[in-house]
């Protein structure tokens, strides 16, 4: 059992990450001033659910909570309250403490009760300046004050359940029998509901009284056969109840059926009730089955008057007619209007399935074969020498194919980048708060979707960096107006696709690079030599530094995570690269680029000491071949080549793998390389043997069975079933350069980078 | 066999093969299977045993070369080289490059005699008939393959 | 139990956390349960259940298609037309109580419900 209620709590943790998800959305789009009945429906929703789902379980902190943002957000919905900036900046604060309630509630850290309390109170201030109706009121009725969560463990609670409360023991019983007449009218049968229901609600009642109902049947409003009418209602009831049944426990049977149903409720002498004992019970027993032939008959009931409207011709009378109902509907069912009865189906532009995560994974590593396997075959295919030419179209076909499944898989682990991009307007705000700026988050592109493992990796980088942003690149207030700009700080997040990778900026509005003060912090952290000529790019880039970040330069908030370094690492990890740009007194605007999924890459294939070898095509600047007149012998025994003007460090890599054999250099006259470049531009030139294609790979760890080898970032499986390296070019690139002292300062803020 | 199987005797069928003139065994549940020898992708700064990485139908995995890690002298010219897939109880997967498989047996914990110190890759030695046979420890050979210091 | 075996009920709830109470309350007490996650959801769940559903259980705050929407479009077909419907919710405003009459909702439960009061509820309308 519990272990049940475990897996439904992790079920409600789960949605209600969703709906935070789903009201973040929402209320994004509310200070956008669109305030749509759909968005403000769906926002509301968010916070009814979580609010609902953690009743069940007792959550008593996040329940409380809850209920009061959602009557204020009910006020939103009935139009009694507005959604003004002011309101929406209430909103999105109670939606911070609200996440963090249920934070709190997974085991994480208590929420401070001020803060709760705070936000509390802006909440409901705003239901007490709502125009038009007293909120108080309003706040009732949602919920009781005294409002009890129903802990885990399903301890029976009295449900308002119209039919009747069971148990209900309050006063003292009067002295005579209870009797109860009720005649249903033939609307309470259309709603589902039966004389038989209302029979066994009064039963229960005097069971739960200590007696026993009787009952009699009054049968003589039914007509004669001939005149019967099926759907008709026509009997009433007479129940007798023990004394001590108190008459509000009968009106509680009879709540929900009040309008549908007459009712009346007598106490009777004791005498006349023994009279009629007998005879009640008579009747009951054999009344009962035509009441149950009533309640179930429609079926059978709708055939028999059906010929009789056969002659009507005229098609649009008869056809809203059996759209209607086929049976001359009983005054009482006649509401039921052709209209209302097909609903109007919503487009099915929203239809989605859930699938489990591991299905799509499984999915994306068959797909993986089969670009193997197709490769392999293709491979066949050209080394038949031309072979069958019929085999070698249905293998191109098939190429096409697989290619085209590899991209619809690749499509549903698709996500749009919106889940990470929403969470940065908390990440803005609480910057703001901590720094005491105002900042306006905008965001673009929120539906540009990446691979979901992507997705979840962005978090952290964007954290940082937009902290810094705030921190660091949007001025105070006063000094932005000092400046001649708004007081509120402009940061636009932005996502979209180029040229099959995404791009990224964070761009701000702030006092840009102080270049002088990087400058002199490098110089002063050791990180770039006091006489260096620097580029402005290249002093930009030194923020990436490892060790430039401090704690003498880092306020409180940027330094509750991590140095810019590490971001940079990070994005470096993912197999993309950042850059930035920035003009003083207008801002800095960071540029990510990233792969569009971590599951295959673009390489260039290359053989290197009898090895296949992937060299991801990204890094991949130009191939060519130097002759060794262009070739610099260094005094360390490294190399470097001259490419138009250009000096780098030449990489021969069989022998930076470790993987020498005795390949004869300097044999032959030229040497075939690859310029590649690492993620801040440095380039250096690989020698390899030959040049043998360009493929889409599959990326596979062999960290798993081995351990993590130097050069290398990864490997796949080619055509032919054999396993080929991908090579880390970042980091072959900073080890030659890291050998080759004669480079000037700069550099070496690369190579840390 | 072994010769007495004691009452409480806990019995391990283990999986025999021999590396040039010796034979060890290891515990046949660790085995996944075992393969002809293929040609294997060298790998960078790699310790001399280690041939290579293969795939096994999409993962990756490394194939030692057994005689050169016990640093014997594999018998010559062999034909019957196989690659002994085994899996460690930490979920290493790896390939053992055996000059060939013998056979199976029920090795009686209680009859192996400890010949080594702690973290040596033999775990001791058993009798099995007149033949004297190395007991492996996996987890220190597969370890060494995942933890050994990066450059 | 065994008198509630064959009796099936059909939970419309957007909340998936409810509708995993749902099931297990339910199917605790003996009943064949199917689920649909909003109006639209369940009148589709309920159009192609075989059997008929004895009773539905619904929420009434859902996106695409709301409790009360999904009512009146399940009575106004002939096929379900005295399909007893009850009403889950965390609300008691009687304006909406009298929209769920309007409907045709058979009855009304708050939620936090326990086992024992849905059950009986159940028991009630489809004794």
């Amino acid at each position: 059992m519990s272990g049940d209620m475990d897996d439904i709590l992790l079920v409600f943790f789960q949605e209600c990450e969703e709906q935070l998800q789903e009201l973040e959305r929402g209320l994004a789009a509310l200070s956008d001033g669109e305030s749509g009945k759909e968005t403000i429906n769906a926002v509301f929703r968010a916070v009814h659910s979580i609010k609902g789902g953690a009743a069940s379980f007792g959550l008593e902190n996040l329940v409380r909570f809850a209920h009061v943002f959602e009557s204020s957000l009910d006020g939103l919905r009935s139009g009694r309250v507005a959604p003004t900036p002011e309101i929406v900046k209430i909103f999105l604060k109670a939606m911070d403490v609200l996440s963090d309630l249920v934070a709190e509630a997974q085991g994480g850290a208590a929420v401070d009760q001020d803060r709760i309390a705070d936000s509390r109170t802006e909440l409901e201030t705003i239901m007490a300046n709502a125009t038009g109706s007293a909120p108080a009121e309003k706040q009732d009725e949602v919920i009781p004050a005294d409002f009890t969560p129903v802990p885990l463990d399903f301890a029976p609670v009295m449900a308002d359940f119209d039919f009747g409360d069971l148990g209900v023991e309050e006063e003292v019983p009067a002295s005579t029998a209870l009797v109860v007449t009720f005649s249903p009218h033939t609307a309470m049968y259309d709603r589902g509901d039966d004389a038989r229901n209302l029979l066994i609600g009064l039963a229960d009642v005097a069971v739960a009284h200590g007696g026993t109902s009787t009952v009699t049947c009054e049968t003589a409003a039914v007509p004669t056969l001939a005149d019967l009418e099926t759907e008709k209602s026509c009997l009433s009831w007479r129940v007798v109840l023990p004394a001590a049944v108190p008459e509000e426990s009968v009106h509680t049977v009879f709540d929900w059926v009040s309008d549908v149903c007459d009712v009346t409720i007598t106490r009777e002498g004791a005498a006349i009730l023994k009279a009629e004992d007998k005879n009640a019970e008579d009747a009951a027993a054999s009344l009962a089955p035509a009441s149950t032939t009533d309640a179930q008959a429609p079926a059978s009931a709708i055939i028999a008057p059906e010929p009789a409207q056969a002659p009507s011709p005229t098609s649009a009378a008869v056809m809203e007619r059996i759209m209607a109902e086929l049976p001359p509907a009983p005054a009482a069912s006649a509401p039921v209007d052709a209209g209302k009865a097909q609903p109007v189906r919503q487009p099915a532009e929203q239809a989605t399935i859930r699938v489990d995560l591991h299905r799509v994974d499984d999915l994306m590593d068959l797909v993986g074969e089969l670009v193997i396997a197709q490769a392999a075959l293709e491979a066949i295919g050209q080394a038949n020498n031309g072979g069958h030419q019929e085999m070698n179209k249905c293998i191109a076909s098939m190429k096409t194919l697989t290619r085209d499944i590899q991209d619809a898989v690749m499509a549903v682990r698709a996500q749009p980048v919106r889940s990470v991009f929403q969470r940065m307007q908390r990440v803005v705000r609480e910057a703001c708060s901590m720094t005491h700026k105002d900042v306006v988050l905008t965001l673009e592109g929120e539906n540009t979707e990446v691979d979901r493992t992507l997705v979840e990796k962005l978090s952290d980088p964007l954290t940082h960096m937009l902290r810094n942003a705030v921190d660091h690149g949007i001025e105070s207030a006063e000094d932005r107006i000092a400046a001649g700009k708004p007081g509120t700080g402009q940061i636009l997040l932005s996502a979209g696709h180029r040229s099959g990778r995404i791009l990224i900026t964070i761009q701000d509005d702030g006092a840009g690079i102080n270049r002088e003060r990087v400058l002199a912090i490098g110089v002063k952290r050791g990180i770039v030599a006091p006489d260096a000529v620097l580029t402005d790019d290249e002093i930009h880039n030194l923020i990436f530094a490892p060790g430039f970040s401090t704690a003498a330069t880092v306020s409180d908030l940027s330094g509750r995570g991590v140095g810019m370094d590490v971001v940079k690492q990070a994005i470096l990890g993912l197999g993309g690269r950042v850059t930035i740009s920035s003009v003083e007194g207008q801002g800095t605007t960071f540029c990510l680029s990233l792969p569009l999924t971590l599951a295959v890459l673009d390489g260039m294939l290359i053989d290197a000491a009898g090895s296949t070898m992937v060299v991801p095509i990204s890094s991949v600047v130009e191939t060519m071949m130097v002759g060794h007149k262009d070739i610099y012998a260094l005094p360390d025994g490294a190399n470097v080549v001259s490419i138009r003007g250009e000096c780098m460090p030449l990489i021969p890599l069989a022998s930076v793998l470790g993987l020498v054999r005795k390949r004869a250099t300097g044999q032959s006259e030229e040497d075939v390389i690859l310029v590649v470049e690492n993620e801040s531009g440095a380039r250096a030139a690989l020698i390899v043997d030959t040049i043998r294609d360009q493929a889409q790979v599959v990326i596979k760890s062999i960290e798993k069975n081995y351990r993590q080898m130097p050069g290398v970032s990864a490997a796949t499986i080619l055509g032919d079933g054999s396993v080929s390296l991908i090579l880390d070019i970042p980091a072959l690139v900073a080890n030659a350069l890291g050998r080759i002292d004669t480079r000037p300062s700069d550099v070496r803020t690369e190579i840390a980078a | 066999m072994t010769d007495d199987a004691a009452a409480d005797a806990k019995l391990v069928k283990m999986i025999v093969f021999a590396v040039g003139e010796q034979e060890y065994c290891i515990p046949i549940l660790s085995v996944r299977e075992i393969r002809g020898f293929e040609k294997t992708t060298a790998l960078p700064f790699a310790p001399p045993y280690v041939c290579g990485a293969i795939n096994l139908r999409g993962v990756i995995l490394t194939v030692i070369d057994f005689a050169v890690y016990l640093n014997v002298t594999p018998q010559p010219d062999n034909p019957r080289r196989v690659a002994i897939i085994v899996e460690s109880r930490n979920g290493t997967v790896c390939g053992l490059l055996v000059d060939r498989v013998i056979d199976m047996a029920d090795i009686d914990l209680g009859e192996i005699q400890a010949v080594a110190e702690e973290n040596s890759s033999l775990n001791g030695l058993v009798m099995l008939g007149d033949r004297m046979i190395g007991v492996l420890r996996l987890e220190v050979v597969v370890g060494q393959l995942v933890k050994a210091g990066t450059s | 139990m065994g008198d509630k075996a064959g009796i099936r009920i059909l939970t419309v709830d957007d909340s998936r956390t409810m509708q995993s109470m749902l099931r297990k309350a339910l199917e605790g007490a003996g009943y064949d349960v199917i689920q649909g996650e909003d109006g639209i959801d369940g009148l589709d769940v309920l159009q192609a259940a075989d059997p008929v559903p004895n009773a539905i259980i619904t929420d009434i705050n859902m996106p695409r298609m709301d409790g009360f929407e999904f009512i009146e479009a399940v009575r106004g077909m002939e096929k379900y037309k005295r399909l007893p419907m009850i009403v889950l919710t965390t609300e008691s405003d009687p304006e909406k109580k009298a929209r769920a009459r309007a409907a045709g909702a058979t009855g009304w439960i708050v939620k936090p419900f326990s086992t024992d009061s849905l059950v009986a509820a159940i028991r009630r309308v489809t004794a």
